[in-house]
């Protein structure tokens, strides 16, 4: 169809407008025999060119934020760099662009550069902090006065087991009863020394008297006395607090000599026999017969107030089949 | 060989010569037209970058071997429609959220890149109010027309290159193109009466007279 050709469609029109190939072949001035047709080809002409140059517009526009653009496509062709330097370019515009492009990114690299930056902080912090220092060791209750070595087995209740309380009630009634109002006369009286008790109402009432004899036998006393508070299921515990009870005795003895509270000694001595024997500590028997010659027959006296004729008479037999008994034949028993 | 781009020259054959002047000041002058091809065929603000940059990159590394046969904007915008119909296929294979379309993803991405040279907002929005209309009216196209008339309309293919490049025969193109335009036109039309009926549903504003005045 040619620019003579007065049939015309639109769509031929349009055809001839936008092909230059045709617009080759014939131009504008050809239709200058059909108004109709002309009319129509520069209406279309007229819409088509202010379509195309609305949105040329429209990209040049947007255009004006791709000189970024223009330099990452340059940088990687015509002016790439072939060498490490060109590498790192192409590598550092990526993570920019990509920075760029997302706010999610920079978030997570901002974070990323925080950690990495506070790592040799925490590091010079965990370099420089003391060491932590262990302890190992044991702590016992306070309540426990011994310390156990080793677990300590069930025992049955301990039997003829003298009762200290019950010891000093027998002793104080035998000193025609009643007890000093002071603690002073009393322990003397209840040693049998009535005539100390007289002199003592001289001797003021808050007299210290551990360093002197009567002291020591006190505090031997008192020791022993101790033992009835260490609980029954202890066996171990009271073995030890016998043990030093004995060597109390032991010091008294040396220190008293000739005192006239030896009697009262002797009497400490025999009491503290019994409860080793009670609670089967041969050894303990046999420092105290080392060292309290005599004794037995006092100790008997207590045991025959305190628990009878048959008891004694018990011990005895018994007495007699310990294998200390030899040496206490030898002693003069 | 000066360095000036004029869409009847072909940068590969100066490349090919060792001049790469020519090719960019191609880049320089067309990079922007590519990122608009692209975003008109809906494809977001920073994938239509990528997508530029990849079609440069193609040509560049295509110089070697390449052989003229017809115009070089053929030839690019037939590079440029391939990188867009790998990226539908990429595309189509990835979850997509429900009920977005080709469109959206621009309007995805306005919020999420502000180049520092970038013009102002203000001024943005006043371009895109000017030529926004026929942008906007072009996207209600079908994808077919939609190319045909970006590459007819816009870049002034020939239609034997347009049916070269898409792989349909001229006839095709030919009444694409034509419903395009007339299909553009109506929509704009009934844009403008639209717009005009708006205007006068508004009423005049009048004054408040106190009440103590008759």
């Amino acid at each position: 169809m040619t620019a003579q050709d007065p049939n015309w469609r639109d769509e031929d029109l349009l055809a001839w407008l936008l092909d230059r190939e045709r617009q080759a072949e014939d131009s504008l001035a050809s239709f200058e025999g059909d108004s109709q047709t002309r009319e129509r080809l520069e209406d279309l002409d007229g819409f088509l060119t202010e379509c195309r140059s609305e949105l040329r517009e429209e990209s040049r526009a947007a255009g004006d934020g791709h000189e970024d653009l223009q330099q990452r496509i340059l940088a990687s062709t015509t002016r790439e760099d072939v060498s490490w330097r060109g590498d790192l370019g192409v590598f550092g515009g990526f993570l920019r662009h990509r920075l760029h492009a997302s706010v999610l990114l920079r978030v997570v690299a901002a974070s990323l550069l925080i950690h990495v930056a506070a790592l040799p902080v925490l590091a010079y912090f965990g370099w420089v902090a003391p060491e932590p220092t262990t302890h190992i060791g044991f702590e016992f209750p306070k309540d426990l006065p011994y310390r156990e070595a080793e677990p300590e087995p069930e025992f049955a209740d301990l039997s003829e087991e003298l009762d200290s309380a019950q010891e000093e009630a027998a002793l104080d009634s035998l000193l025609d009863g009643g007890h000093a109002d002071e603690l002073y006369r009393g322990h003397l009286r209840r040693f049998g020394l009535t005539e100390l008790a007289a002199q003592a109402g001289e001797l003021p009432a808050d007299t210290v008297i551990w360093a002197n004899d009567l002291g020591l036998v006190l505090r031997a006393e008192v020791l022993l006395n101790e033992l009835g508070a260490v609980p029954e299921g202890r066996p171990y515990a009271r073995s030890a607090h016998l043990d030093f009870v004995v060597s109390e005795l032991e010091a008294c003895l040396l220190r008293l000599g000739s005192s006239e509270l030896k009697p009262a000694l002797r009497r400490l001595a025999a009491s503290a026999w019994l409860r080793a024997h009670s609670m089967g500590r041969a050894q303990a028997v046999a420092e105290l017969e080392s060292r309290c010659p005599n004794w037995v027959s006092e100790g008997l006296q207590v045991g025959r107030f305190l628990k009878g004729e048959d008891w004694v008479s018990a011990f005895e037999r018994a007495l007699r089949e310990t294998p200390v008994f030899p040496k206490l034949e030898s002693l003069g028993y | 060989m000066n360095g000036t781009w004029d869409s009847d020259r072909d940068p590969l054959v100066a490349l090919q010569a060792g001049d790469p002047a020519l090719f960019e000041a191609f880049v320089a002058a067309e990079s922007s037209t590519f990122a608009a091809f692209f975003r008109r065929l809906g494809v977001g603000q920073s994938e239509a970058e990528d997508l530029v940059q990849d079609v440069f990159l193609k040509l560049f590394r295509h110089a070697d071997t390449y052989q003229p046969s017809g115009r070089f904007q053929a030839f690019a915008f037939r590079i440029a429609r391939n990188a867009w119909i790998d990226r539908s296929r990429r595309r189509a294979t990835r979850p997509r959220l429900l009920g977005q379309g080709p469109g959206e993803e621009e309007q995805e991405e306005i919020f999420e890149r502000a180049p520092a040279n970038a013009p102002s907002p203000g001024q943005v929005v006043e371009r895109r109010e000017e030529a926004g209309r026929v942008e906007s009216a072009l996207a209600k196209l079908s994808e077919g027309q939609r190319l045909v008339f970006e590459l007819g309309v816009v870049q002034e293919l020939a239609y034997s290159e347009i049916s070269r490049l898409l792989e349909i025969p001229e006839g095709t193109v030919k009444s694409r193109m034509f419903h395009a335009v007339r299909n553009l036109r109506t929509l704009l039309e009934e844009n403008v009466k639209a717009s005009d009926d708006t205007a006068a549903r508004v009423e005049p504003l009048t004054p408040v007279r106190p009440r103590n005045q008759a």
